[in-house]
C-alpha cells in the first residue's frame, strides 16, 4: 500500500502514515466545519490497512494543539478500531502527545486511555 | 556642408607630396651642386697646375740666367690666364725678378665664397734644374676662386629655379587629381550620408562613384550601403517586435478588464450572498434568543448570576436554559455539536426537548432528564437506525435547586459543575457520556449528585469552549487549572462584575486568535 498523506489546513490537521515503519502521526488542529466527511476517507484506509497488515505491530503518534468535540468522537472511534485490532492479534501503540502546561489534552488523554483496554496508551508529556 | 579649401584632402595631400618633393628635390640638387663644385675646383688646379708646368721651363732659364726680361714675359704669359691673381718670379735669395698681380673680382657672394671655400688659392713652383738638385728660385702664383663661385652660383640659382617651377607645376597638378578623385567623391559621397533618413535608412542608398567602384572609396559606399540595409534590417525587426509587444499588451489589458469586471461581478454576487446568509444569520439569532430564558427571568428566580452567551457564528451550538416549577429551578448548561446553524438547529431540537420532558413528563431530577433526553435525541434523530446520517448529540450540566433552597442536585453528561466554599474548589464531575450520537448506549444510567446548599457558594457550569480556548505564548488551550485558579481568585467579587473580568481575561488569553468555539457559562450563588 501506498503511504497516506493529508496536508495540514488551518482547521485540519496533517495526517501522515508511513508503511515502512507503521506509523500514524496526526499533528496540527482539528475543527473541519464537517468532521464526517474530513475523516471518512481515513478511516477507510485505515481500515484497508488493518486487514491488510496481520499482526505487524502499529502505532499511532497524535499532537494536536486543538480539536472539536466531533472531533473528539472521532478520534474516539479510531481508538476503538485500533483497540478492537488490539484484542485481535496486533501490537498496537498510541502516544499521545501533551504540552507539560496544557491540562485539557492530559484530561483528554487521560480519558481516551481510561476507555481503552487493549491498546498500549501512553500519556507523553513535552516541553516547548 | 561646404570643406573649407585648407581643410579639404586633397589639399592636404597635395601640401604633403610638394613638401617631400622639394625637400627631396633640393636635396638631391644641393648634393648635385657641392659635387659640381668640387669638380670644378679639382678642374680649375688642374688647369692651373698645367699652365705653370708649361712655364715651369722658361721659368727656371730666367731664374737661371737672371734674365729679368724672360721672368717677365713668364708672368706674362701665365696672367694670360684669368683665374690667376697674382704671379711671381723669385731667384733663389728671394729677389724677385718679375712680378705682376691684379685686383681679385668682387661680387655680391663674397661672403659665400668665404663660407664654402679660401676665396684664394697659393701655388708655390720650386724652380730647380734639370740634372741638379739645387734650387734655383721660386715660382709663386695666387688664384681667384671667386670665378668658380660665380659660375657655381649661376649653375645653382638655374637648377633651384627649374626644381621651383616644377613643383609649382606639380601642386597644382596634384591639387587637381586629387580634388577630382578623392574629394569630390567624398564630398558627394557625404551629401548622399547627409540625405540618409534615419527612419528609412535604406530608402536613399549611397551612389558608388563612377570610376571608384574597385577601390577604396567603392568600398566605403558599398559597406555604408550594406550598413544601411543592416539598419534598415533590424529597424523592421524591432518594429515588428514593438507591434507584436502592443498587440500583446492589449490583449492583456483587454484581458485585465475582462478579469476585472468578471471578478467585480463574483465579488458582487459574493457580498450579496454574503449579506444574505449574515440577514439569515442575524434573524436566526433572534429565534435562537427567544428559547433562552430573559434576563428579567433569571434575575427575579436567581439574583446572584451572570450568564455568558457567545456563539462563535452569530448564533450557535450553546444553549443555557432555566425553567422553574414546583420542583425548584432547573439550570442546564448544553454544548451541541457543531456550531453555526448545525448547532442552533440542534439547540431547538434539544429546548422542544427539555420543555416536553420538564413539562409533558414531569420529569425533574437531572439525572434523570439527561436519560430521557438521551433517548429523545436519538430517536428524533433517528440515531437507532443502521443508515442514519446524523452522529450528532450534546454534552450538558443540569442541576434542579429545590424550593427550600437547600440542596443541589446535579448531573453531567461530559460537563462538569464547579463550586466554590469557604475559599476551596470542588469539581464534581460529569458522566462520560454524551447525549445522542450513534454510538452512546440509549439505557445509560447518568448520576445524580447531591450539594447541601450554604451561604457563600458560588456555582459554575460552562461549556468546553471556553477552557479549550487556545491562546497564550505556547498557544495552548487556557485549560481548567487556569481557569479554576482565575474562579478562585474572583468568586468574591459580583456576579456581573466577574463575568466583566472573566470576560476581559478569557480575551486577554485568546491575544489575535481567532474564537474557536462557542462560549457558554453560568455564574450563580443561591443566597
Amino acid at each position: 500500500m501506498d503511504n497516506l498523506q493529508i496536508d495540514a489546513t488551518k482547521f485540519t490537521p496533517q495526517i501522515f502514515f508511513d508503511v515502512t515503519s507503521q506509523v500514524l502521526e496526526i499533528r496540527g488542529k482539528s475543527y473541519p466545519e464537517n468532521t464526517a466527511e474530513f475523516y471518512e476517507p481515513v478511516f477507510e484506509w485505515i481500515k484497508r490497512y488493518l486487514v491488510e497488515i496481520g499482526n505487524i505491530p502499529f502505532t499511532v503518534n497524535i499532537q494536536l494543539d486543538y480539536f472539536n468535540s466531533s472531533s473528539s468522537k472521532v478520534l474516539m472511534d479510531l481508538f476503538d478500531l485500533l483497540d478492537n485490532k488490539a484484542r485481535e492479534m496486533s501490537e498496537v501503540t498510541i502516544n499521545w502527545y501533551y504540552d507539560e502546561e496544557d491540562d485539557i489534552f492530559l484530561e483528554h488523554g487521560e480519558e481516551f486511555q481510561e476507555d481503552l483496554d487493549f491498546v498500549d496508551f501512553n500519556l507523553i508529556e513535552f516541553k516547548s | 556642408m561646404p570643406v573649407n579649401f585648407r581643410q579639404r584632402l586633397s589639399y592636404h595631400q597635395a601640401k604633403i607630396t610638394i613638401i617631400v618633393a622639394l625637400v627631396l628635390g633640393l636635396s638631391l640638387s644641393l648634393v648635385q651642386i657641392f659635387y659640381d663644385l668640387a669638380r670644378e675646383k679639382e678642374e680649375v688646379s688642374t688647369t692651373v697646375r698645367q699652365v705653370v708646368e708649361m712655364f715651369r721651363e722658361s721659368a727656371t732659364d730666367a731664374v737661371y740666367n737672371i734674365d729679368e726680361t724672360e721672368a717677365q714675359s713668364v708672368v706674362n704669359g701665365l696672367f694670360k690666364y684669368s683665374h690667376i691673381l697674382q704671379v711671381s718670379v723669385t731667384d733663389e735669395v728671394n729677389i724677385v725678378l718679375a712680378h705682376k698681380s691684379r685686383a681679385a673680382e668682387e661680387g655680391p657672394f663674397d661672403w659665400l665664397a668665404q663660407f664654402i671655400f679660401e676665396d684664394q688659392d697659393k701655388y708655390q713652383v720650386l724652380l730647380k734644374q734639370q740634372d741638379l738638385d739645387k734650387v734655383l728660385g721660386t715660382l709663386q702664383i695666387t688664384t681667384d676662386n671667386y670665378l668658380i663661385l660665380q659660375n657655381f652660383v649661376q649653375r645653382a640659382g638655374l637648377l633651384l629655379l627649374n626644381d621651383l617651377l616644377k613643383n609649382i607645376v606639380l601642386s597644382g597638378i596634384l591639387l587637381l587629381v586629387f580634388y577630382y578623385t578623392l574629394t569630390q567623391p567624398l564630398l558627394v559621397m557625404a551629401r548622399q550620408v547627409a540625405a540618409v533618413d534615419p527612419s528609412q535608412p535604406n530608402k536613399h542608398l549611397i551612389d558608388i562613384p563612377l570610376r571608384h567602384r574597385n577601390n577604396e572609396l567603392g568600398l566605403l559606399a558599398q559597406m555604408s550601403n550594406r550598413l544601411l540595409e543592416g539598419f534598415e534590417e533590424s529597424l523592421s525587426q524591432r518594429l515588428a517586435v514593438e507591434n507584436e509587444l502592443a498587440k500583446h499588451r492589449d490583449q492583456l489589458e483587454q484581458l485585465v478588464v475582462e478579469r476585472t469586471s468578471e471578478l467585480e461581478h463574483s465579488l458582487m454576487k459574493v457580498e450579496e450572498a454574503n449579506k444574505n446568509i449574515l440577514d439569515s444569520l442575524q434573524y436566526a439569532k433572534i429565534i435562537q434568543s427567544s428559547l433562552l430564558p430573559k434576563q428579567e427571568t433569571l434575575n427575579s428566580q436567581l439574583p446572584h448570576q451572570f450568564v455568558i452567551w457567545q456563539p462563535r457564528d452569530i448564533v450557535g451550538g450553546d444553549l443555557y436554559f432555566m425553567d422553574t416549577s414546583e420542583a425548584g429551578t432547573i439550570l442546564a448548561v448544553i454544548d451541541c455539536t457543531g456550531h453555526g446553524v448545525p448547532g442552533a438547529f440542534m439547540t431547538m431540537l434539544v429546548v422542544s426537548a427539555l420543555q416536553r420532558i420538564i413539562h409533558d413528563e414531569g420529569i425533574h431530577t437531572p439525572a434523570a432528564i439527561l436519560e430521557q433526553l438521551n433517548r429523545l435525541v436519538k430517536m428524533m434523530l433517528q440515531q437507532d437506525q443502521e443508515d442514519t446520517l446524523s452522529n450528532d448529540g450534546l454534552d450538558g450540566a443540569i442541576c434542579l435547586i429545590n424550593t427550600e433552597k437547600t440542596q443541589l442536585l446535579y448531573a453531567g453528561a461530559c460537563l462538569p459543575l464547579h463550586y466554590i466554599h469557604q475559599e476551596q474548589l470542588h469539581v464534581v464531575k460529569a458522566d462520560r457520556h454524551s447525549i445522542g450520537y450513534k454510538n452512546s448506549k440509549l439505557d445509560f444510567n447518568f448520576t445524580n449528585h447531591q450539594v447541601e446548599l450554604k451561604p457563600g457558594m458560588s456555582f459554575y457550569l460552562y461549556s468546553d469552549g471556553l477552557v479549550e480556548q487556545l491562546g497564550g505564548k505556547k498557544e495552548i488551550s487556557l485549560g481548567n487549572r487556569r481557569l479554576r485558579s482565575w474562579l478562585l481568585s474572583n468568586h468574591e467579587l459580583s456576579f456581573p462584575e466577574q463575568k466583566k473580568k472573566l470576560l476581559q481575561a478569557f480575551n486577554e488569553y485568546r491575544g489575535n486568535l481567532d474564537v474557536q468555539d462557542d462560549i457558554t457559562m453560568l455564574g450563580f450563588r443561591v443566597y
